[in-house]
């Protein structure tokens, strides 16, 4: 996460209000290529409606959107994934019944054949998948089984995979661990670690301090629709990290 | 599969000395088999999408009506008459998936308001310009169309019908496998979320398949009109329940995101030897409907158990 790397994403001054609500005041956060943002917060603190903004599902009152230091203006999730940034969300975004190998193709499927008549090329998303998810240390007994049959973290990650695989710049990633137990999280922790190494950028947004010191390079915290503090690893350990999120004022001078 | 092997060997049994298993006997349950199967291939790629569709017996009655209408009283040549049906039916698909997908409001209701609208209307102009439910005369008034031959007669020893069936069953889960589209269809029944999250057009989707159901009525229509030269408007109705039992014999999942075609072939099967073979049996035939009903209920019974096997844990 060298500073002469450009900035993959960038939103500045971000303004959002529902009403008399304001979800969001002048909030900003980035990502570079290899990075991991992370995005702190409570519930109700803004962070899903930070999210919403950067996939494009709403739009913000205020403020601005870069993509490699180009503005944009998301008006749907398919202009953001068009742009490279992936939203996996916490309930994933995958479709349990199916096979693993025709949820990792999903919306991007391999197809052959000559002209109009196209069909689906099955060998073949059963090899991409094979490959992607070994890449990732997901071991697969057999690619045409249900998604269900697997864990809740080797779900997580084959989410992860697919998205890196159709191409995103930038993940951001939805409270990925927090539905999940120790072991699983670990899995999922070590893989978000994996993706920075292909140059994408990862903004992940989470409550859990200790899992957000595990993978990040920033952390901004929100609080109330405003941020709170900004941090890089450098300026902060993880008890003062946990602190922060237990909502006490941190105490640099006791802490150091 | 099995359960369609194990109803033919139980009226093999039963019935066999009693023509179950002549030539005439294999004929009837085919083509009654046939006739559900067309229309229960689209079905199931919509209820796999996670949608009913209701009107498609109501449908089979209305295009048939039209065609009739047009090919008998109006003399246009079948080949128009055969054309319009087939876009009177897309019209009627297109207005239920368009209200299902614009309204949010279930396609069980969307579309038993539309079987009852096809049915009302349909009855209401055959009587009051023939005074009759039935147009007589579409055989004969078709008899040197080459395109009418294709819904009338045998070829290779079969009925028409029953070619129709496995070319449409075919070219079903050839789309539902082999297709993006298909891939589609499956996503979009079994999350629609996580379908739309991934690009999916889940829209355009579901009124793709809410058109192409009632396109199948126009064949199962044709089929039955040239076979006894009358279209009825009182024919059809009572399929949209049948159509969506040979799906679910045949493993289709009635919440969506499972099902194929091919399953739902030997669906429509079981049900044509089922709905054929208790009258070649020496059992009171008023006792259909009762053995029809414990039929479906195990046959769902042992869909239901494999797929709980199928979707358990790995915990290796």
């Amino acid at each position: 996460m060298s500073t002469s790397e450009p900035v993959l994403l960038r939103a500045e001054g971000i303004v959002k209000s529902f009403g008399p609500v304001n979800a969001l005041q002048e909030v900003s956060i980035s990502v570079r290529p290899g990075e991991v943002a992370c995005l702190l917060g409570d519930n109700g603190a803004g962070k899903s409606t930070l999210i919403k903004i950067l996939s494009g599902a709403i739009q913000p009152d205020g403020g601005s959107l870069l993509v490699e230091d180009t503005p944009v203006a998301f008006t749907h999730p398919r202009h953001a994934i068009a742009a490279g940034i992936a939203t996996v969300y916490q309930d994933l975004a995958l479709v349990p019944i199916l096979p693993i190998y025709r949820n990792f193709v999903l919306g991007a499927e391999p197809v052959k054949g000559y002209g109009p008549l196209r069909w689906l090329d099955v060998a073949r998303a059963k090899l991409i998948t094979e490959h992607e998810l070994k890449a990732i240390g997901v071991d697969l007994v057999d690619a045409s089984r249900p998604l269900a049959t697997l864990s809740g973290g080797q779900r997580q990650c084959v989410a992860i995979a697919r998205a890196v695989h159709i191409g995103a710049k930038v993940l951001i990633l939805d409270e990925p661990t927090s539905a999940l137990g120790v072991r699983q999280s670990e899995i999922v922790l070590r893989y978000i670690g994996e993706t920075t190494r292909r140059s994408v950028g990862v903004i992940l947004v989470t409550h859990n301090p200790v899992h957000a010191y595990r993978v990040g390079d920033t952390f901004t915290i929100l609080e109330h629709g405003k941020v709170k503090t900004v941090w890089t690893r450098e300026e902060v350990d993880v008890d003062e990290l946990v602190r922060a999120m237990a909502n006490r004022d941190p105490n640099p001078a006791v802490d150091g | 599969m099995a359960g369609t092997v194990a109803v033919f060997i139980f009226f093999a049994l039963e019935a066999g000395g009693s023509g179950f298993l002549s030539r005439l006997g294999t004929t009837t349950y085919l083509d009654v088999a046939a006739n559900i199967g067309i229309l229960a291939a689209p079905v199931t790629l919509l209820l796999v999408a996670g949608e009913f569709d209701l009107s498609v017996g109501a449908a089979v009655g209305t295009v048939g009506i039209v065609e009739a209408f047009l090919v008998v009283d109006q003399d246009w040549p079948f080949w128009a008459g055969f054309l319009v049906a087939l876009c009177v039916a897309a019209a009627i698909g297109l207005t239920n998936g368009l209200i299902v997908v614009t309204s949010g409001i279930p396609s069980f209701l969307v579309t038993l308001a539309m079987m009852w609208a096809l049915q009302g209307t349909s009855l209401a102009l055959t009587k009051s310009y023939t005074n009759q439910t039935s147009i007589t005369g579409i055989t004969d008034a078709s008899a040197h169309s080459s395109l009418a031959r294709l819904f009338r007669g045998n070829a290779g020893g079969l009925p028409m019908s029953v070619w129709w069936w496995l070319g449409i069953s075919a070219f079903a889960a050839w789309v539902l496998h082999r297709t993006r589209f298909g891939n589609w269809v499956y996503a979009v029944g079994g999350s629609k979320d996580a379908a739309v999250r991934s690009g999916v057009d889940a829209r355009r989707v579901k009124v793709a398949l809410f058109t192409a159901v009632p396109v199948a009525a126009v064949i199962v229509a044709t089929l039955s009109s040239l076979e006894v030269n009358q279209a009825d408007v009182n024919r059809g109705p009572g399929m949209e329940f049948q159509t969506i039992v040979a799906a679910v014999i045949g493993g289709t999942l009635i919440s969506g995101g499972a099902g194929s075609p091919i399953g739902t072939l030997f669906g429509a099967l079981l049900f044509g030897m089922v709905s054929q073979g208790f009258f070649f049996t020496n059992i009171d035939s008023n006792w259909f409907l009762t053995f029809l009903g414990t039929v479906l209920l195990v046959a769902v019974a042992i869909n239901q158990y494999v797929r709980h096997q199928q979707l358990k844990r790995d915990t290796g």
